[in-house]
């Protein structure tokens, strides 16, 4: 190992070298008398570390160490300071010298021990910031592949809604300009063989909807008002009464489920997981639906159940894979996007979605929406009321001042 | 409706949706011209004239043209770019343009109400629905809505505006 020694005083040089001699003999001091020369050994000799007096013939201060530190700003500089220059010396630590040494009690081992350190210190310095660098130049990459995948999805996205809709768009025109031109001369299947045609058309075309829409979702600005839950349920509940007016369901919805969420968004999540509960009592006498919500650890939870066909626990995390389905076609139609789109959504809002269920007992979908609280006891203790855990602007929203 | 003076420009490169288009307007007898153009190049020969024998007003004789965005060589905004350029150069007279596709991307709709398009329409993909949008905006457009009267010259008199 090589130190480079820059010291003006052959009388401070020799008491270095003594020491170094009695307790690192492994050590090989090198010696300039000023900062000229020692530049000079720098740019040639192999040095792991320099052992620097600051006031020098040629230079005088922090500009001395400075100077070593420009020309040589990966080696490990030791300042060796005179007796009550300890300000000083401090300084050159705060711009990045290794340690300093007062001359006036230097001992062999102080010295080898101070060296050796500020050696690996220096040398760990520079690994964090090769690593440091390293790092950088990933997150760059990533970035950049990222902006180029997002680039090559919306571009999938317009080539789906143009190039498939439009094959389709011929499919289910001709076939029914067909029905309509050739209606008296088909036989009763090859009429029920073109329906098939227009419907599996109608299929796909909601297909694509679906699959835009999802695409589209993580895209779309979130625009966060106050919303009542339990009035948007209604709505929809509504709605699906109105269109299947055969059905009888018991709807139980929960008073005051106010929360904040984007308007269109969340009613996508309702619209979902309402029409999933609506499809799947279908085999129910007395089937029931209920939206309601609760609070664990100050996090409001909001809940759809029902009593219907339920779903196999086992393969509950595969439900919110978009075009994973657990029931057969035949026995419950659909696209398999529904909950994809709900999770989604729910993610957007920072919030989670997750299921429970039991083959032929119903099923429970619960959601937040918004990332969980901060509760640093880790404690729930005294589960406050809907209003007084909702954020300001909302509880504005609801009593306007005065 | 008579509006059999009336010519419709269609730019549509799929013979599949032209036909679909003509089978959507003969239902509801609609009668007015309908002219195609399968590329971006060919509607504006249409719309400017060949080289040597360049329109005054582009698309003069033209009462509305419904545009498809994805055309081989020119694609539909790139046509629309050319014609809001000409109508800033003092075409008014242009004739309306309504974007009929298949895409109801974002960034489309918006570039295409910059660019000058009166309407934006995405082309239905249920046959159904596919025929009443198409009879709706002919009729409309055609039929119900009125284009302002056309000005021999800049700055004409009041006398030859209202006569
Ligand atoms: N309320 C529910 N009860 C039982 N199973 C459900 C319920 N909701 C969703 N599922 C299961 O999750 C699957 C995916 O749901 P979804 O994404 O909405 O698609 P789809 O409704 O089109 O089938 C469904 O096919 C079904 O197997
Ligand atoms: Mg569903």
């Amino acid at each position: 190992m090589h130190v480079l020694l820059i010291e003006d005083r052959a009388g401070d040089a020799r008491l270095v070298a003594e020491a170094l001699a009695e307790c690192a003999p492994q050590l090989a001091l090198h010696w300039s008398c000023d900062l000229g020369d020692g530049l000079a050994q720098l740019a040639q000799a192999p040095v792991d570390v320099v052992l620097l007096d600051l006031s020098l013939p040629d230079s005088e201060g922090l500009a001395t160490f400075r100077a070593v530190q420009a020309a040589a700003p990966r080696r490990p500089i030791v300042i060796l300071s005179g007796c009550g220059d300890d300000e000083l010396a401090l300084a050159a630590v705060q711009e990045g010298a290794q340690d300093f040494l007062p001359k006036c009690d230097l001992s062999g081992s102080l010295l080898s021990r101070v060296l050796h350190y500020a050696i690996e210190r220096k040398r760990a310095a520079e690994q964090i910031l090769t690593l440091n660098i390293e790092l950088e130049t990933r997150v760059r990459e990533r970035t950049r592949d990222l902006i180029e995948a997002n680039r090559e999805l919306e571009a999938f996205a317009y080539t789906v809604a143009h190039d498939l809709r439009r094959p389709l768009r011929a499919m289910d025109g001709f076939s029914d300009l067909l029905i309509k031109d050739a209606a008296d001369r088909l036989s009763a299947p090859q009429r029920d063989y073109l329906e098939r045609i227009r419907r599996a058309c109608d299929q796909m075309s909601r297909l694509i909807d679906a699959l835009l829409e999802l695409t589209r979702l993580p895209y779309v600005p979130l625009r966060q008002v106050p919303l009542d839950l339990g009035a948007l349920g209604q709505e929809i509940l509504d709605e699906l009464a109105r269109r299947t007016p055969d059905r009888h369901v018991e709807r139980r919805l929960a008073e005051n489920l106010a929360t904040i969420g984007d308007a269109a968004l969340v009613r996508i999540v309702l619209e979902n997981l309402l029409s999933n509960a609506w499809k799947f009592t279908r085999c129910r006498q007395c089937a029931r639906i209920m939206v309601g919500s609760y609070y664990d650890l100050g996090e409001e939870v909001f809940f759809v159940r029902d009593n219907g066909a339920g779903f196999d626990m086992t393969y509950a995390d595969k439900l919110f894979a978009p075009f994973e389905r657990l029931h057969r076609e035949s026995d419950f139609e659909g696209l398999g996007v529904g909950l994809a789109t709900v999770q989604r959504v729910v993610k957007r809002h920072g919030g989670r979605v997750w299921a429970e269920g039991a083959v032929d007992e119903g099923a429970t979908f619960y959601f937040t929406l918004a990332p969980p609280p901060q509760t640093p006891t880790g404690g729930a203790a005294g589960l406050p009321p809907a209003t007084e855990i909702a954020p300001h602007g909302y509880l504005a929203q609801n009593h306007p001042a005065g | 409706m008579d509006i059999s003076h009336k010519t419709i420009l269609l730019a549509e490169d799929d013979p599949n949706d032209e036909e679909l288009f003509r089978q959507a307007i003969a239902q509801a007898n609609i009668n007015c011209r309908v002219e195609v153009a399968r590329d971006g190049e060919e509607l504006m020969r249409y719309l400017f004239g060949t080289a040597d024998q360049r329109r005054v007003e582009p698309g003069a004789d033209i009462d509305l043209v419904l545009l498809d965005l994805k055309m081989p060589k020119l694609n539909g905004l790139q046509v629309l770019t050319v014609m809001h350029n000409a109508h800033g150069a003092g075409h008014e007279h242009a004739p309306p343009i309504v974007v009929f596709t298949s895409s109801d991307a974002e960034q489309d709709v918006s570039t295409a109400y910059d660019l000058g398009a009166v309407s934006y329409v995405a082309k239905p993909v249920t046959h159904g629905r596919f025929v009443e949008t198409v009879q709706q905006l002919v009729i409309y457009w055609l039929g119900v809505n009125r284009r302002a009267p056309r000005r021999r010259q800049r700055g004409a008199s009041w006398a030859s505006t209202t006569s």
